[in-house]
């Protein structure tokens, strides 16, 4: 079997259109996720007891299952509870949702990492809770954090591909029914791993700016 | 004469540890007091206390008038950060906000906590700076100064809040020793100028003797002795502050070989 160029040609526009489908998921996805994952990090440091427990228990529970699985319970699930969401719109929930929880870990370390003191000084000054987070807290916990968050965005797209099992027309699942109609499976196969080994790497070199940028850890003056 | 700050019985432990017990203390507006004592004996416990940084146990602590805390019970949020307001504290390690300007260091809380327009809290935060020496240094990022300019900004910045009470923790221990000198003529300046209620929590016996009205000795999370600096620091009656002057006065021996 040789790699039929032609083919490849005539496929490739019809790929691309999968391709923007599965970069909308991974942005829209991330943009969840990192929302998300700060709201579930500053409930668990400084909500009430209860909800930061409960807030714990699940980042626990949605780490410890596979997003295939969070992917069909949401499609399958939801549409009965009355929530009637397209698929695209549902794997974007699960990939955002599941992400979140990893970022809110993320984030956890980068609020850690602000000392005590500086609580303490915000507090002395009048700072409400709100201020403290806003003023002092995030702009030294998010900056060291933001290549790790860099990390998970790579993740999250190498992931998108799990949405074609909720029938998203994303790369990959464009490539397998191309592949159907003509019993050819080299040439689409072959041009989604080119497509994602290209922006994984784009990403890649992304983060590393990312890394020189912001990698030193805000240390306490 | 009014009280700033009134500690009535008061009681505290961390788990286990009894830190302050049956602690008693009256501090009339405009003292300058200042607190000594060994390691462990409950001197920041007090300022941190004062500054609602920390609950009490038992018994009442007043602040300017108002009730801070009585027994276990927490004031509310709000109420808590008002009553705030009427303190300021300066810290060991400084505190400063790394990620701001010296400038915005001091102006951030004036404008975000008291409401006042941004171009004023500028104006009043550069005053401030040339009162502490660093006029020049408004722009700067806080890892650019040098640990007694750092601290001084540290008092700017407590200082913008225009709280009555101000609560001082150590606030040379972590400096260099010739960078001590600022620092305290800082402190000295202030104190002069009057107006504020100032505690000090300080191992500088000779600079507590100068600049202070008054002085307690702290042992054990209670107050042992208490009276003018000339008796307390120069000839103490309680055989633990003889005990602790003595160690304390062997440590700068010491420090000065
Ligand atoms: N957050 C805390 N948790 C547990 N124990 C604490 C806490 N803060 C203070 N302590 C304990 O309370 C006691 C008094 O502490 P405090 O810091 O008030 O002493 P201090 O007189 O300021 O001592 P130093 O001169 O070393 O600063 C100490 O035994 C200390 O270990
Ligand atoms: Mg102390």
């Amino acid at each position: 079997m040789t790699f039929d160029w032609a083919y490849a040609a005539a496929i490739l526009p019809a790929l691309l259109e999968g391709l923007v489908i599965t970069v909308q998921a991974t942005a829209l996805g991330m943009v969840v996720a990192l929302t998300l994952g700060l709201a579930m990090a500053v409930v668990r440091q400084g909500g009430p007891r209860w909800l930061g427990w409960s807030v714990g228990q699940f980042i626990e529970f949605v780490r410890s299952t596979p997003l295939l699985i969070q992917l069909y319970f949401l499609f399958y699930v939801l549409p009965e509870i009355g929530v009637a969401l397209s698929p695209l719109a549902t794997g974007i929930l699960a990939l955002g949702v599941h992400y979140a929880a990893y970022c809110a870990e993320v984030y956890r370390a980068g609020i850690n990492g602000v000392s005590r003191g500086q609580w303490e000084a915000a507090a002395s000054l009048g700072f409400s809770p709100w201020q403290t987070w806003r003023r002092v807290v995030l702009p030294q916990a998010l900056p060291p954090v933001i290549p790790a968050l860099g990390n998970y965005l790579v993740a999250m797209f190498k992931d998108t591909p799990l949405l074609s099992a909720i029938t998203v027309m994303e790369v990959l699942q464009v490539a397998k029914i191309t592949g159907a109609e003509s019993f050819r499976y080299l040439e689409p196969l072959t041009l989604v791993g080119v497509m994602f080994l290209a922006l994984s790497l784009a990403a890649a070199q992304l983060i590393r700016g990312l890394e020189r940028r912001f990698g030193r850890l805000g240390r306490a003056a | 004469m009014s009280l700033a700050l009134a500690f009535r019985d008061v009681g505290k432990r961390f788990g286990e540890t009894r830190v302050l017990e049956a602690f008693d203390l009256e501090v009339p507006s405009g003292e300058k007091l200042a607190i000594i004592g060994p390691s462990g004996s409950g001197k920041s416990t007090v300022l941190r206390i004062a500054m609602a940084l920390e609950g009490i146990d038992t018994g009442r602590v007043e602040l300017m008038g108002e009730t801070l805390w009585e027994g276990t019970r927490r004031p509310p949020e709000r109420e808590l950060r008002r009553l705030r307001l009427q303190a300021g504290m300066v810290f060991q390690h400084f505190n400063l906000f790394p990620h701001m300007s010296v400038l915005e260091n001091i102006w951030r809380a004036p404008v975000d906590v008291a409401g006042i327009g941004r171009e004023e809290a500028e104006t009043r935060a550069r005053e401030l700076l040339s009162r502490v020496g660093l006029a020049e240094r408004a722009e700067a990022m806080p890892d650019q100064l040098s640990g007694g300019q750092k601290q001084r900004v540290a008092i700017a910045r407590a200082l913008a809040m225009r709280p009555p009470v101000m609560l001082f923790d150590e606030v040379t221990s972590a400096l260099d020793p010739e960078m001590v000198g600022e620092v305290l003529g800082v402190l000295r300046d202030l104190a002069d100028q009057g107006g504020i209620t100032m505690l000090l929590v300080t191992h500088e016996m000779q600079f507590a003797a100068e600049i202070a009205d008054r002085v307690v000795f702290m042992d054990g999370g209670r107050v042992v002795e208490d009276g003018p600096p000339s008796q307390v620091i120069g000839a103490p009656v309680e055989p633990r502050t003889r005990a602790f002057l003595a160690s304390v006065l062997r440590g700068a021996d010491v420090r000065a070989d």
